[in-house]
């Protein structure tokens, strides 16, 4: 081979080199533009779908807020019938303008929260389960309570107490000490700061959440355990067999076995998990989303 | 002699191509292929969307949408020196950027083909006709229930409740449930 016919074969191999590097990166870069191939249209349809399923939970939030207000009894039904409207309406809306399909229902089975109540008068005892029956855990390990009422109506024998005691994270204790020395009279204990009384003839309301008591119609107010101690909580009643009453507790922890028997419980959804079913244009799924309860 | 040669010169060439071939991927911009305009509705939508979710997710898309004032409307399109503070976010991001904005807000009415509301961010004609081919839009719903007060003054203080309030833009689509109705706001910008 002489120089020449070396130079030539240099010269057409370099040719050969460069169109080869072109051709790879327009070759690689018309892939990403052509829409078949590229990722566009998809990320487009997932940027939607989680705006669109962030609206909706909140929705889904304000909704649930707003039909558990203060009442408990029959939340479940209320709230499905919200659903019901509200997927209605939003279907309706929503039609005209992108075409977005949505049905939300409510899944019981896969929301969060237990409720334990006694809606009888008689003694603070233990419901079921084994070890002492008069002092004895509501709940253990308890991150969220949606409602805590309890009304004392009597206690028999004077200088007696009943005591409801909360313990935080910390391992501080609240304590709500109820006697009856003629009036009755309610005593909460924070960790820290002094004791609040109120007091009054008749039945003792008490909402320990809200702090927020009321006897014979003599409103009162104290600090909630919820405002002075961290979660998770122990929640516990001492000396049940002192008073008698009743209480309403649902919250999201421990309902542990050597307070309960089977069937002393029931689900509640503190949390509500909620199947939701999007069939939009370009994409139709489901999810099963937890509901933040939006209070505000 | 010359066949090991050629055959260095080919690992080498090989080496070339796929170095080139690496630097010149990550050289160049490998996504989607879009010309100036819709580069510039890309941007305009994600700003778009931004401001509604943020709005919504701090509550102020709700408070304008549940705004109400006698007379003459609180959310008005003021360029400049709203007081409502989703009306301060559109001003912002877009109005101070020199873009213009259509804001509809879509509700549901058995009783009548009504059914949407506009708010414009300038009287022009372009503006308060159709939408330019070459806007960008975002929307987000709003849920009302039947107990949610009425926005007043400048969209954060609270009048009567939704329901009670005569001559709100939106009527109650549910009049035998918690819901009020659905809003959907869709904002177009250009």
């Amino acid at each position: 081979m002489v120089a020449s016919e070396r130079g030539q074969l240099l010269l057409i191999g370099g040719i050969a080199v460069a169109i080869v590097v072109f051709s790879t990166i327009l070759f690689a870069h018309s892939l990403a533009v052509t829409d078949g191939i590229t990722t566009t249209g998809s990320a487009d349809t997932i940027e939607r779908s989680a705006d669109r399923e962030a609206s909706v939970e909140r929705d889904l939030g304000v909704l649930a807020a707003r039909t558990r207000g203060d009442d408990l009894d029959g939340f479940e039904e209320r709230y499905e019938n919200a659903l019901r409207n509200y997927t209605r309406t939003h279907n309706r809306v929503v039609a005209s303008s992108g075409g977005t399909y949505l049905n939300a229902t409510l899944n019981e089975s896969a929301s969060l929260g237990t409720e334990v109540n006694q809606t009888t008068a008689s003694r603070f005892n233990r419901p079921g389960g084994t070890g002492s029956n008069v002092h004895w855990d509501i709940a253990r390990s308890v991150d969220r309570v949606v409602v805590f009422n309890l009304t004392v109506t009597r206690i028999p024998g004077v200088g007696r107490e009943f005591i409801v005691k909360v313990e935080g994270d910390s391992g501080d204790t609240w304590k709500m000490v109820v006697t009856e020395p003629g009036n009755k009279e309610v005593a909460v204990t924070p960790p820290s700061g002094p004791t609040t009384t109120c007091s009054g003839s008749g039945d003792a309301d008490v909402d320990l959440l809200a702090g927020t008591c009321d006897i014979g119609g003599t409103p009162g107010t104290f600090p909630s355990f919820t405002e002075t101690l961290d979660a998770p909580y122990t929640v516990r009643i001492e000396k049940g067999n002192r008073a008698r009453g009743t209480y309403r507790f649902a919250a999201i922890g421990n309902f542990p076995g050597t307070s309960y028997d089977s069937g002393d419980t029931a689900p509640y959804p503190v949390v509500p998990a909620v199947d939701t079913t999007y069939d939009t244009p370009s994409a139709s799924y489901n999810r099963t989303v937890r509901v933040g309860v939006d209070d505000g | 002699m010359r066949g090991q040669a050629y055959t260095l010169e080919g690992v080498l060439a090989a080496i070339v191509v796929v170095t080139a071939t690496v630097y010149g991927l990550s050289a160049v911009d490998t996504g989607p292929f879009q010309t100036g305009t819709q580069q510039r509705i890309a941007a305009l939508e994600t700003r778009a969307s931004d401001t509604l979710s943020l709005a919504a997710e701090t509550g102020a898309l709700h408070n304008a949408t549940a705004c109400y004032s006698v007379g003459t409307p609180t959310l008005n399109g003021n360029q400049t020196g709203s007081s409502t503070e989703f009306e301060m976010m559109l001003n912002r991001t877009f109005d101070r950027q020199g873009n213009q904005y259509n804001l509809y807000l879509s509700y549901w009415n058995s009783d009548s083909s009504a059914r949407q509301t506009a708010l414009v961010s300038q009287e022009t004609g372009e503006n308060v006709a159709d939408r330019p081919a070459d806007a960008a839009v975002a929307t987000e719903t709003v849920t009302l229930t039947d107990d949610m007060p009425a926005r007043i003054g400048d969209c954060s203080g609270t009048g009567p409740p939704l329901s009670a309030v005569d001559g709100y833009f939106a009527p109650d689509a549910e009049p035998d449930s918690v819901v009020y109705n659905v809003v959907e706001v869709r904002l177009v910008v250009w």
